[in-house]
């Protein structure tokens, strides 16, 4: 986000701002009041939310706002001033200062894009307040320094501006990238068309040879000959057509197939963060129908494009060397066409992005509703879910009309110019004919011609349509493959130690949303080997600490360490196989219980399936049903009960043996029995492993090493079970809550 | 279904009964009943409902209560409470749109909003892009900042034919 200026650009703006700053506001003041300045930080935006800028001056003794032209707004002396804290709005958040009095003054505001650069704001006065006088003598002090949150913002637009040109490049390089493997075929498709062009320009020139020299000179054997010779010719036109066809149909699919792969192979790589923030069910259809508006363009659009230019001269020549008066009547409508096309192109591409817009609206509404089935039924929605569906259905249709509505004037409109065209030629063209400058061949062949060229004309338009289309397509496949992988590497990445390492969460704080901090400096070391359960208020972060720990994110601030290797830079193959995860919610592939157990191991044998089932305590329900290991689960494991697929879900993690378990209230969606069952399955999932168990039931974490306490994001409260409940803090509350 | 005599009830504040005013650094304070002090407010539909159910409470997060209205608030309150509502949340409202580029999957937006003008980049318009009841539209920028693009109806001829070369 970054401030629009008046009416000069910003970047001039920003500029012409910072010289008087720089040169008359700040060092004109400071050297006339004998004041050092030891920080500033500047904001396009004020502490009353408004687009005007703002600098925070540090000086030894006293604070300043300062306006845009570097005028003094207010000023906060350093001994009246006892801490500044952020404070969140949604959307944004103020740096408020609390002076000793009690009394608040908000020094600055920013949205969420600046929320880091405002925490640097408040470090930074934090440590102007608690500075010792000694070292105000010695600038620049450690806070001597200048933070900028606007010009960091406009610097990245900046930067925006030559990302985009260097993914504009990429993504045309990428296009082009899965031709290359199929150069060869392409080259020959190319050839083909070339002589299939060359033969296309041939029977009117024959049918002119026709005329003049076989029907007006009476001549039956040249007559003849020319017949058969266009015959020959028409013969090889469509020999060459299923070459190049077949040629295209096997490097177009192919091409397909490269493009789908790639990008399922990303979707495998974005982070969670990504799905987060998008609908899952339009991807469907941009797997499928993106590709094949690729592939059409690539396979076929791009060899059709270059036949149309070579095509186009070719006739062009021919007109020329037939009659190059009537020729350069021709010739003198062509920007008129180009106008044409240039004034049309943009509006079909509008429409085409707007009608995509449409269908993209209307899967998602699809797939949520059939994720949502159960519920919909449920609640009887299904009349309300139908008027939904309609409105998004009837919207896409408009846009639908619209667009097709212009490609259907565009093509009566083309009809009648090529008509118009070729009477107008007759009419020239015949009158030369009677005057005895032109033979009739000539006329008949050139007309011909002409009608061929507006024919490939009409075909353009056709094709510029498919071509809007597939460059859009283009457009969002290259979207989602340049899209940032999984949280990537930091350095070389390391393998964690194989067993026996304690896990560190060191100052860590994170957020799923900026603004919206989630969990604050968490300090806490599990031992190797040692069971830690973790409880809290719903809301409290303990399901965020384990997403942490699975590297599902990165933490906003501090770090999380295993055998002292951060997981920024572990391996992430090593680290998968080091975490093994158990989730609230259970999710089974639609296979058979043989495959979701045997998910995380490639080389799984029946044997080990059976072993793993067994430990989990699922080999009794399952070796009752008719299919036994390789009964079908279902979309998501929906045959199955709660308890059921919790227990396949305890037996794939078994399988995996990781040395640190997490488990996330593995046991909060069944009933007590099978919570029994379910506890015995996990406490033998346990045995020599770190774990790290989450649970609101506290009785299943009671026999755990430590019990930590999470309220709101921070630890308050570590110990024993024994430890905690004399304590009377939380988790005495929480027990007493909870009956036990 | 489990007791709820532990639950505790709503308190609701009627607007006539609630004084508001701006502090001299920029916060809010109020008068309620016992209660006075600095306050912090939030909107509980900021997008649906923005003039009721007004949530107020100290600056440590404990709630005072829930304005219904803010009909028959005394003027000078009212005022306060607005200026500090139209941060709460900072949800700038697009007044005109100055230009909207593609730049290969990303948009350039060049805005005025109510706070000023503001330039942002968002993703492709089908996923930054939602309709609210009533014809609004919610964009969400690249850094997940929200602004409310008003309906077509409310917006001036040129904006309305910006918008609809992509929307």
């Amino acid at each position: 986000m970054a401030p629009l200026t008046g009416s000069l650009p910003l970047a001039e703006a920003s500029e012409a701002r910072e010289g008087r700053e720089g040169h008359e506001g700040h060092e004109g003041r400071e050297a006339e009041e004998g004041e050092v300045l030891l920080g500033s930080w500047s904001s396009p935006m004020s502490e009353t939310g408004r687009m005007e800028r703002r600098t925070i001056a540090l000086l030894v003794s006293r604070l300043e706002i300062r306006d845009g032209d570097g005028a003094c707004l207010k000023r906060i002396d350093r001994h009246q001033t006892a801490e500044a804290t952020i404070r969140e709005t949604g959307g944004g958040a103020w740096l408020e200062l609390t002076r000793q009095d009690g009394g608040v003054v908000r020094l600055a505001m920013c949205p969420l894009a600046g929320l880091g650069s405002l925490a640097e704001l408040r470090d930074m006065i934090e440590r102007w307040v608690s500075a010792s006088p000694n070292s105000w003598a010695e600038p620049p002090l450690a806070l001597a320094e200048k933070r900028t949150f606007g010009e960091r913002s406009s610097g990245l637009e900046g930067a925006g501006e030559k990302l985009t040109w260097r993914r504009r490049v990429k993504a045309l390089y990428g296009l082009l990238s899965y031709a290359a493997p199929h150069r060869k075929a392409i080259a020959l498709s190319v050839a083909a068309l070339l002589v299939g062009v060359g033969l296309e320009t041939l029977p009117p020139y024959l049918m002119k040879l026709m005329i003049d020299e076989g029907v007006m000179r009476a001549s039956m054997s040249r007559f003849g000959g020319i017949v058969a010779l266009l015959a020959a010719v028409y013969a090889l036109q469509a020999g060459f057509r299923v070459w190049r066809s077949s040629i295209s149909i096997t490097i177009g699919n192919r091409m397909m197939s490269h493009i789908r792969k790639d990008m399922f192979d990303k979707l495998m790589k974005l982070p969670v963060r990504y799905y987060e923030q998008r609908a899952t069910a339009p991807f469907i259809g941009r797997i499928q129908n993106d590709t094949a508006w690729v592939q059409g363009f690539l396979s076929e659009g791009i060899s059709q494009l270059a036949a149309a230019v070579v095509f186009t001269a070719a006739v062009f020549a021919i007109l020329f060397a037939i009659d190059w008066r009537l020729a350069l009547g021709v010739l003198v409508l062509l920007p008129v066409c180009a106008l044409v096309v240039f004034w049309l192109w943009p509006k079909i591409r509008s429409l085409s992005n707007r009608t995509w817009n449409t269908q993209y609206w209307l899967q998602k509404y699809i797939g949520e509703a059939l994720q949502g089935i159960r519920v919909i039924k449920a609640f009887h929605r299904e009349e309300e879910e139908k008027r939904r569906f309609e409105r998004y259905n009837e919207e896409s249709v408009r846009r639908a009309i619209d667009q097709q509505r212009l490609l259907q004037w565009l093509q009566p409109g083309i009809n009648l110019a090529v008509s118009g065209g070729v009477a107008a030629v007759w009419l020239i063209g015949g009158r030369f004919v009677i005057e005895g400058t032109a033979s009739l061949g000539t006329l008949v062949a050139f007309t011909t011609y002409l009608a061929m060229l507006l024919g490939q004309l009409q075909w353009n338009m056709n094709l510029a349509g498919q071509a809007n289309a597939s460059i859009a397509a283009a457009d969002r496949i290259f979207d989602l493959l340049g899209g940032e992988d999984e949280l990537p590497v930091e350095g070389v990445p390391t393998p964690l130690p194989k067993d026996g390492s304690d896990i560190a969460f060191e100052g860590v704080s994170f957020g799923y949303e900026k603004g919206r901090e989630i969990l604050h400096d968490i300090r806490l070391t599990v031992r190797p080997g040692e069971k830690l359960g973790i409880t809290g208020p719903t809301g409290a972060g303990k399901s965020t600490l384990l997403q942490l720990l699975g590297r599902f994110y990165d933490p906003d601030a501090g770090s999380i360490r295993i055998g002292g290797v951060d997981l920024r830079s572990a391996e992430p193959a090593g680290l998968r196989r080091h975490v093994g995860i158990v989730f609230q919610e259970s999710f089974l592939f639609d296979g058979t219980i043989a495959d979701n157990i045997a998910y995380g191991v490639e080389d799984a044998t029946p044997e080990r399936i059976m072993e793993a089932a067994r430990l989990a305590r699922a080999s009794a329900f399952i070796e009752r049903l008719p299919y036994g290991y390789d009964t079908r689960v279902g979309e998501r494991g929906v045959r199955l009960s709660g308890g059921e697929k919790q227990r396949i879900s305890i037996a794939r993690t078994l399988l995996l043996n990781p040395a640190v378990l997490l488990l996330d209230e593995a046991t909060s969606s069944v009933d007590q029995e099978t919570e029994r069952d379910i506890q015995a399955a996990i406490d033998y999932l346990c045995e020599g492993r770190t774990t790290i168990a989450i649970a609101h039931r506290l009785s299943t974490i009671r026999g755990a090493d430590r019990i930590a306490v999470l309220d709101k994001g921070r630890l308050v409260e570590l110990g024993t079970h024994e430890e905690l409940a004399a304590r009377g803090g939380l988790y005495r509350q929480l027990l007493e809550a909870g009956g036990m | 279904m489990s007791s709820t005599t532990s639950l505790p009830e709503r308190s609701w504040i009627s607007p006539d009964s609630i004084r508001f005013r701006k502090e001299e650094g920029g916060g809010l304070r109020a008068e309620w009943r016992s209660l006075c002090g600095g306050v912090t407010v939030r909107r509980l539909f900021p997008l649906s409902h923005p003039n009721s159910a007004i949530w107020v409470g100290d600056r440590s997060g404990n709630e005072w209560g829930v304005l219904r209205s803010l009909d028959d608030m005394e003027p000078v309150s009212l005022a306060a409470l607005i200026d500090e509502l139209r941060l709460s949340p900072f949800l700038p409202r697009i007044t005109k749109l100055i230009s909207l580029r593609r730049r290969l999957g990303s948009f350039n937006w060049a805005v005025e909003t109510d706070a000023g003008g503001i330039r942002f980049t968002t993703g492709p318009l089908y996923e930054t892009v939602a309709e609210l009841p009533g014809g609004d539209r919610l964009v969400v920028d690249r850094d997940e900042q929200m602004y409310v693009l008003a309906s077509d109806r409310m917006v001036d001829r040129k904006t309305r034919r910006k918008l609809a070369k992509w929307l």
